[in-house]
């Protein structure tokens, strides 16, 4: 088992100093190479939930572990982030870029541009390297910010709508390639998206989160084998767990008795 | 080009292709014509008399004049003289400026306590503080150098803060999330985030280094540039001290002309690197 949240709770404190509950009762296993999306209303925790399970947030109450190690602060070895604004250094070129977190974690400039270059040679952007961020589309970014985390050679890689900020065009592009890619590399991917087609386009596993305070409402498992092509979308399967996604999520009563 | 090219429409290998658009040339030669105009005016203006001659030099004496001038030693010495005030007091500007910037910008305490009094300074005319700082430290090139410094500090200081205002957190969530050290997150994130203001700042404290140095040299004589124009003035040689102002002139666009080519190299990876200092003197 790769991760782990047993009795997951935080609560925010306002400035007036009021306890505002955003994810409860968050108990859940992700296996190893499993790829799992959490979907949800806007503002049920989902990128809250992410950061503890990265280490960026230390929760209120309960434990996140990894491959039985208790995470406690950010550590990309173990769980790697993929951002959703990009979050490229723009003063970095696209291969510095990439090997940012080896330059962080003291390795040597040879090493890092060697690992850096070969991430950027899995996600197509090698002839790239030597190019500034402004000089890449928002999908291409994304892909350098992908094989950022590469890099690291993750446990888990923890994205956080990753493809939000681009057009559907692209984000289907991109979602059936990165796909491919993400399978290719055997790893546990968790995936924070607002797209219903994404989530179930790229999962094992689907979670719906309740609105706030988030829990989970309800798991879903999508059957089809991974990588998936641009075809799966047309199926039977997808139209089905699209329709129970949409219905859980538009309809407070479904939300409401799936949470039960 | 490759399908992905195709599909995100991005160039090939960022080779950028230059071309120099039709009307640039154009405004160019307008630029000159418009020049070579407003001499040929001041020229007649000055030939018809409708200015007294002896106050405002014609543009052909002031050519002439040139040589006069840069055969005078007196007028080598105070280049040489203000040249050097001028370098220390933008060193010391720009030293301090950024030092005492980025420590008003990452210290709240300070910043609360003393962004107030920088702008206050900031919006005074710094002349007033001459006499004090003639009671500092006397009448000499030194002070002269102190307090072009002292007009070039608060500048650099105010846009070091505001580069500092341009770290954005999204980048050190990255640099958390990828496990940077404080060592690491200063040098990556901070520094490069902050540069604009920092470019920005050194700019300003150039521009105001320099014209704290000739003030202090036109009200106190210390020598130097500021000095040699009281004196061809007192002397009514005003086509000489058109020579010195333009000689300040080529000086101070020379500055910033170098500056400005630094900055564009350093800011390769802006979304504009033309969008430098405004360096306007």
């Amino acid at each position: 088992m790769a991760l782990q949240a047993k009795n997951l709770e935080v609560t925010y404190r306002t400035a007036g100093g009021r306890s505002v509950p955003a994810l409860t009762d968050i108990n859940l296993e992700i296996a190893d190479r499993e790829f799992v999306t959490i979907i949800g209303p806007s503002g049920c925790g989902k990128s809250t939930l992410l950061k503890c399970f990265g280490g960026l947030l230390s929760p209120s109450r309960g434990e996140v572990t990894v491959n039985g190690q208790p995470v406690t602060e950010p550590d990309p070895n173990r769980a790697a982030f993929v951002f959703q604004d990009y979050t490229l250094l723009p003063w970095k070129n696209v291969l510095d870029n990439a090997a940012v977190g080896l330059h962080f974690a003291g390795r040597s400039k040879a090493e890092g541009r060697a690992k850096g270059q070969e991430m950027l040679e899995l996600v197509g952007l090698d002839e790239f390297a030597k190019q500034f961020p402004r000089e890449l589309s928002g999908g291409m970014q994304q892909r350098v910010a992908v094989a950022r985390a590469m890099a690291m050679d993750p446990d888990i890689l923890l994205m956080d709508e990753p493809f939000g900020a681009l057009d559907e065009q692209t984000r289907q592009k991109l979602g059936s390639e990165m796909g491919r890619i993400l399978t290719e590399t055997e790893r546990s991917v968790v995936m924070v998206t607002h797209s219903l087609d994404e989530a179930v386009f790229w999962a094992d596993r689907i979670i719906v989160l309740s609105a706030r305070p988030g829990r989970i409402a309800k798991e879903i498992e999508v059957k089809a084998p991974r990588p998936r092509s641009l075809s799966f979308i047309g199926t039977d399967e997808f139209a089905l767990i699209r329709a129970e996604l949409f219905r859980l999520l538009e309809v407070p009563s479904a939300m409401a008795e799936a949470s039960q | 080009m490759t399908a992905l090219q195709e599909v995100i429409q991005v160039p090939p290998t960022g080779k950028k292709v230059r071309r120099r658009r039709p009307s640039q040339s154009a405004h160019r030669w307008v630029l000159l014509a418009v020049v070579i105009a407003l001499l040929v005016a001041w020229e007649a203006v000055s030939r018809l008399e409708w200015v007294n001659p002896m106050f405002v030099s014609r543009p052909t004496d002031i050519f002439a004049a040139i040589p006069d001038v840069l055969g005078d030693e007196k007028a080598v010495d105070a280049l040489t003289t203000t040249g050097t005030s001028i370098w220390w007091a933008i060193v010391y500007a720009v030293i301090i400026g950024i030092v005492g910037g980025y420590l008003l910008g990452s210290v709240q305490v300070l910043r609360d306590a003393f962004y107030g009094p920088v702008n206050f300074i900031i919006g005074i005319p710094k002349s007033i503080f001459i006499p004090i700082f003639l009671l500092a430290f006397g009448i000499n090139t030194q002070t002269a150098i102190y307090y072009g410094a002292f007009s070039g500090i608060f500048y650099v200081m105010i846009n070091v803060v505001g580069g500092l205002d341009l770290v954005e957190d999204r980048h050190m969530m990255v640099a958390r999330a990828y496990g940077a050290s404080w060592w690491y997150r200063v040098r990556d994130i901070v520094l490069p985030a902050s540069t604009p203001g920092v470019f920005a700042g050194i700019w300003y404290g150039i521009k105001n280094g320099l014209q704290g140095v000739l003030i202090f040299e036109l009200f106190i004589s210390v020598g130097g540039l500021g000095s040699l124009i009281k004196t061809y003035t007192n002397r009514l040689e005003i086509d000489r001290v058109f020579v010195v102002v333009l000689g300040i002139a080529v000086i101070s666009i020379v500055l910033g002309e170098i500056w400005s080519a630094i900055e564009r190299r350093l800011s390769r990876w802006r979304p504009s690197s033309t969008a430098n200092a405004d360096t306007g003197v």
